[in-house]
């Protein structure tokens, strides 16, 4: 029978967890929200952050913080390399096809950049960050590190600022309007492939920040975007991919909760299967009331 | 000798994987990345039963193959009432359950996986070394491919590309999208998990890295690389990729862990330049190195001539019985009512046409009509029979099909299979009689084929039998759906917009093309804002504004009643 | 007097599709200019073609004495010309004061903005009052109306306007067609004005052409038409 202290230690860990879940997500859904790019590479430019991050710390002895803000801007210059030089051109090529072709495309540069982070550092494939805090802070009975109480903090400011910026910036009702209707925007002078990468920049830089956190908390390795990646897919999927960036960072923290719960009566490594079932299950669910949507007009007529 | 054996049962393994994932991506247009864990269930389920019961090849292989088809049952069942990100996200999360379940599970081995997968035999043939299995793999390779190929370049094949086109158009034409597209999932599932086995009897191990996302990346890239509904291509593609390996450690001298990597970065990148520079593929859908299609040299295509079968002129409209009657028929949007407790009926045999300004609800009557959006209330008799309720498929089936107003042709399907797909009745559309009556299959696509020409040749486009339907003009796509929509000997039919977005020189066609269709006893409803046609076809006129039939009577009487006029052109 | 807008040959379509067909038309400021013709005559592309949304195929749209074929709607916007689309011509998931706020010419500060839409909210009160509610929450008239303030937001020297009746009460269409009339003689824009309901078209046009199958098919002063009883050849 697990104890009280148990589930609360767990449940602190799930808030950790839940909150890198909640970054992802809130920049994945704005992707997608606005450009309907299926863009698994999502995960590539979080693991470039990771990395970036790694590099500077090792070689040009950045502090932490500064090692973060490197890593978010080598993920956000990703984001807009991806977007600008390979989806758009392609998007415009395939027409009807795009989502398919995005989304093929997205796995090849995947592959690409898993493999070739591999062969640039054969040697020494996992890398760690510098200057990382783990000292430990008590909260009552509960444990926790230095770095995870950053990464909640740094998850959830982003999360609020994105909000911000989408709720009274300019911009961020240029992006809303882009959102909205594509053909829209064009009668009040808005550009959205221009949206389309900024919106891709906002996403890739909170993808990258997550991916440098992620880190260091173990250590960077060239295939460690694909998970989160899929949570950031199921995180916003699952919130609604317009909601605004609170509703999806809350979903996030529901599924970290989950996960680190599962603890409880299992071992960690049950976690995985958990969540993920967790989604088919929601699916299924949904699919149930969609029928049922369907099938009522049947009622209503006999 | 063992090395080239090896290699081939490697290309075998991968092209059972990517010919069935082509039949469902490529033809059916489903995207799955679930392909790599129904794989895993086969392989692992042959793994556990041979460990644990000492199992045979033939009866564990089978069993694991029933396993993969139930799993895709499941998910298909789930993912195909959600929008296609659903169904992306749903194999995903599929892919890690089954990869991560058999990580954590002791039971199967955990990391490292299920060991010690040798001794196997099929009728006694061992199944040890490469050179053993080769007959084997071949054997099977050459099964799946052709269950594939019979599944894919068939009637049943052309629905699927029907579907992979525009759903709702071949769901108007009878077609039961849903149950094809479940079946697919479910067909190449379990060929996929056919696929797992062999690569857990070649590699004797069942592993978790064996059915990662690298293996889903894999079988993707055969797919796109090779040609999206070309399954040759796939078998090439897939013997390019293996070979790959041994051409990057032999002429580039890299180690095999070097290499292992580089072909797996030259992969993505191949599957980002075919994207770019050649998006069809190596082999393009429908290319046949042995049989060429003639190019058509579209400057040259004629103007469709009808004097050729000009019938005797359409006899008046004998007073038949009611065919379709409509009552309470309501619908609301929002705010908006699109339709207003509404009535209606056609007559046999007769010409019916429902005009009315911008917005008044045409579109949606049809829509209603035909099931394709479920009204709110009311009741829809077809020959009797209630229609309400029913998807269109159903409704088209039950003989009252429509035409769309965008036509919503299948642009990649040749003209003549776009006409064939409304033909009624064809057995190769179903996989029974596919496989089990083979000359029943063929004596009636022969017939089917014939019919559209028949049609085609109705509607004076014949001579365009072989072009791809998206090569024409707009005005040539809409007497092809016409063509279509007769080809489906449906006695109702409702036309949308038959006139519009049509060059003035092609009007007179459409016309003509009406009477005779009549004359060939249909009944037909058409929505249509040009007047002119409405006033050479119509034998009574609906008037419809703001939900409602606000008038009816021939076109003489409408257009002199002043209140018609007021509400037309305003008062 | 030079003209604002001046087409001439215009050809372009959807894709394949092939619609315009040598179109010719022109607009002095000031001026109302009907288009009418029957579903499917290629009005809606002829102004979405003028607009920059979708590309000619050869032809050229003169306007000031630039040629708008081949410059995006950006651009096309920031030289004055403003779209009304016939039936998404709001935001209808922003609210109010977002629909007006992105409508607004970015030159504008703050307080310029702020007097801009005091002019507004004078014309069109009702706006005032629902602020921020969701603009699709409106009624159909009131979103029409919006879709005019945010275009009158810009001051546009040409005003392209589609269908702008679709789908709104007889009074209400009246009082729409009122205010863009007023706006043509008040501030000297020219409206390019697609409509169907042809008796209320002529009654505030100056001049109408009619359009069938791609093509300009007549021309003629709007009093001219005022004066017939019956259309029916129009279509």
């Amino acid at each position: 029978m697990p104890s009280l202290h148990d589930f609360l230690q767990l449940t602190a860990n799930g808030l950790v967890t839940g909150s890198g879940y909640a970054l992802l997500g809130a920049g994945f859904a704005l992707i997608y929200s606005v450009t309907e790019r299926f863009h698994f590479a999502y995960g590539l430019s979080l693991t470039i952050g990771a990395y970036a991050a790694a590099r500077l710390g090792a070689e040009l002895d950045f502090s932490f913080w500064a090692a973060v803000a490197g890593g978010a801007l080598f993920a956000l210059v990703s984001g807009v390399l991806i977007e600008g030089l390979l989806y758009r051109p392609m998007a415009a090529r395939a027409g009807r096809s795009a989502l398919l072709t995005i989304f093929v495309a997205s796995l090849g540069l995947t592959i690409i950049g898993e493999n070739l982070i591999k062969l640039l550092w054969l040697e020494q494939a996992g890398q760690s960050i510098h200057g990382v805090t783990l000292k430990a802070v008590k909260l009552g009975s509960i444990h926790l590190t230095a770095l995870d109480l950053q990464e909640m903090a740094v998850a959830w400011i982003l999360i609020a600022l994105l909000a911000l910026v989408l709720s009274r910036s300019g911009l961020g009702r240029q992006i809303r309007a882009v959102r909205a209707s594509t053909q829209m925007s064009l009668t009040v002078g808005i550009s959205p492939p221009r949206i389309f990468l900024l919106v891709f920049a906002i996403g890739s830089a909170m993808a990258g920040v997550a991916g440098v956190f992620l880190a260091a908390q173990t250590s960077a390795t060239p295939s460690m975007g694909y998970e989160p990646t899929l949570l950031a897919f199921v995180v916003a999927f699952m919130a609604g991919v317009e909601r605004s960036p609170f509703v999806v960072g809350l979903v996030g923290i529901a599924l970290g909760l989950v996960a680190s719960w599962s603890g409880l009566w299992l071992s960690a490594q049950w976690s995985t299967p958990i969540v993920f079932g967790v989604v088919v299950l929601y699916a299924a669910v949904r699919s149930v009331e969609l029928r049922g949507r369907f099938r009522r007009p049947l009622a209503a007529a006999s | 000798m063992e090395l080239v054996a090896e290699r081939l049962d490697s290309i075998i393994v991968l092209a059972i994987f990517a010919v069935s994932f082509n039949l469902l991506s490529g033809y059916s247009g489903q995207l799955s990345v679930a392909h790599a864990a129904f794989g895993a269930v086969g392989g692992y389920t042959l793994a556990r039963l041979f460990l644990s019961d000492g199992t045979q090849f033939l009866l564990g292989a089978g069993i694991g193959i029933v396993f993969a088809a139930v799993v895709a049952l499941v998910i298909g069942a789930v993912a195909l009432r959600l929008s296609s990100e659903w169904l992306m996200l749903m194999t995903f999360a599929v892919g890690v359950v089954v990869v991560s379940l058999a990580t954590t599970s002791s039971s199967l081995g955990g990391t490292y996986g299920l060991l010690g997968i040798t001794g196997l035999s099929v009728f006694g043939h061992k199944l040890d070394t490469p050179e053993q299995m080769l007959p084997v793999f071949a054997i099977i390779g050459v099964l799946v491919y052709a269950i594939c190929h019979r599944l894919g370049e068939s009637p049943f094949g052309r629905v699927l590309r029907g579907i992979r086109e525009d759903e709702l158009a071949a769901r108007s034409l009878g077609k039961n999208a849903s149950a094809y597209k479940l079946l697919v999932f479910v067909i190449t599932g379990a060929m996929a998990g056919l696929a797992g086995e062999l690569m857990v009897v070649q590699t004797t191990v069942a592993s978790p890295t064996l059915f990662d996302l690298a293996l889903a990346t894999v079988i993707v890239s055969a797919v796109v690389i090779g040609g999206s509904g070309n399954l040759v291509g796939s078998v090439l593609a897939a013997a390019l990729i293996v070979m790959s390996t041994p051409f990057l450690e032999s002429v580039l001298s890299l180690s095999p862990t070097t290499a292992s990597l580089w072909q797996l970065v030259l992969y993505g990148t191949a599957l980002i330049v075919v994207l770019f520079v050649r998006p069809e593929g190596l082999l393009p859908e429908g290319f046949n190195p042995l049989r060429r299609t003639p190019a058509v040299d579209r400057g040259a295509v004629p103007e469709p001539t009808l004097a050729a079968v000009r019938p005797e002129a359409p006899p008046a409209p004998e007073q038949g019985l009611p065919i379709l009657e409509v009552s309470g028929l309501s619908k609301r949007f929002g705010s908006i009512v699109a339709a207003d407790d509404l009535d209606f009926t056609l007559t046999e045999g007769a010409i019916s046409a429902v005009v009315g300004p911008n917005g008044a609800g045409k579109t949606t009557l049809f829509n209603l009509l035909t099931g394709t959006i479920p009204p709110d209330a009311g009741s829809v008799r077809l020959r009797g029979e209630e229609v309400v309720g029913l998807g269109p498929d159903r409704v088209a089936r039950l003989g009252m099909v429509r035409s769309f107003q965008d036509v919503r042709i299948f642009p990649r399907l040749s003209v003549l299979d776009n006409v064939v797909l409304g033909v009624p009745e064809q057995p190769g559309e179903r996989v029974g009689p596919l496989f089990g009556r083979p000359r029943r299959v063929r004596a009636r696509e022969r017939e089917a084929r014939e019919l559209a020409h028949r049609w085609l040749e109705f509607v004076g486009l014949d001579q365009l039998a072989a072009a791809k339907a998206h090569d024409l003009g707009f005005g040539q796509q809409k007497l092809i759906s016409f063509a279509r929509v007769l080809a489906t000997e449906a006695p109702v039919l409702l036309l949308d917009e038959p006139a519009s977005g049509i060059d003035v020189r092609w009007l007179e066609q459409i016309v003509e093309l009406i009477h005779r269709a009549r004359a060939e006893g249909r009944t037909i409803c058409i929505v249509e804002h040009n007047l002119e046609v409405v006033e050479n076809v119509a034998d009574d006129v609906a008037f419809m504004e703001l939900g409602r039939i606000t008038a009816r009577g021939s076109f003489a009487e409408l257009t002199s009643e002043a209140h018609l006029a007021e509400a037309y052109f305003g008062g | 007097m030079a003209e604002l807008l001046e087409i001439e040959g215009l050809e372009g379509g959807y894709g394949r599709k092939r619609v315009l067909y040598g179109v010719s038309m022109r607009a002095e400021p000031g001026e109302v200019v009907g288009i009418v013709g029957h579903n499917g005559a290629g009005k809606t592309t002829l102004l979405k073609t003028i607009f920059g949304m979708l590309p000619s195929h050869g032809g050229s749209v003169m306007y000031e004495g630039v040629d708008l074929c081949g410059q995006g709607c950006r651009k096309i916007v920031r030289r004055g010309v403003a779209f009304i689309p016939s039936e998404e011509f709001v935001f209808a998931d922003l609210t109010v004061i977002d629909n007006l706020h992105l409508a607004a010419p970015p030159e504008l500060g703050a307080k310029e903005w702020r007097e801009r839409l005091e002019e507004i909210y004078e014309l069109f009160p009702i706006l005032s009052e629902r602020n921020d509610q969701l603009a699709g929450t409106l009624s159909g008239g009131q979103q029409r109306m919006l879709s005019l303030a945010m275009a009158m937001q810009r001051d546009p020297r040409l005003l392209l306007l589609d269908e702008p009746s679709l789908g709104l009460a007889p009074a209400l269409a009246e009082r729409l067609f009122e205010h863009v009339r007023t706006l043509a003689d008040q501030s000297g824009q020219a409206v390019l004005l697609v409509e169907q309901n042809l008796r209320r078209a002529f009654a505030i046009c100056d001049r109408v052409y009619v359009m069938r199958a791609g093509q300009v098919i007549g021309e003629s002063a709007a009093e001219e038409l005022r004066a017939r009883d019956s259309y029916w050849d129009l279509f």
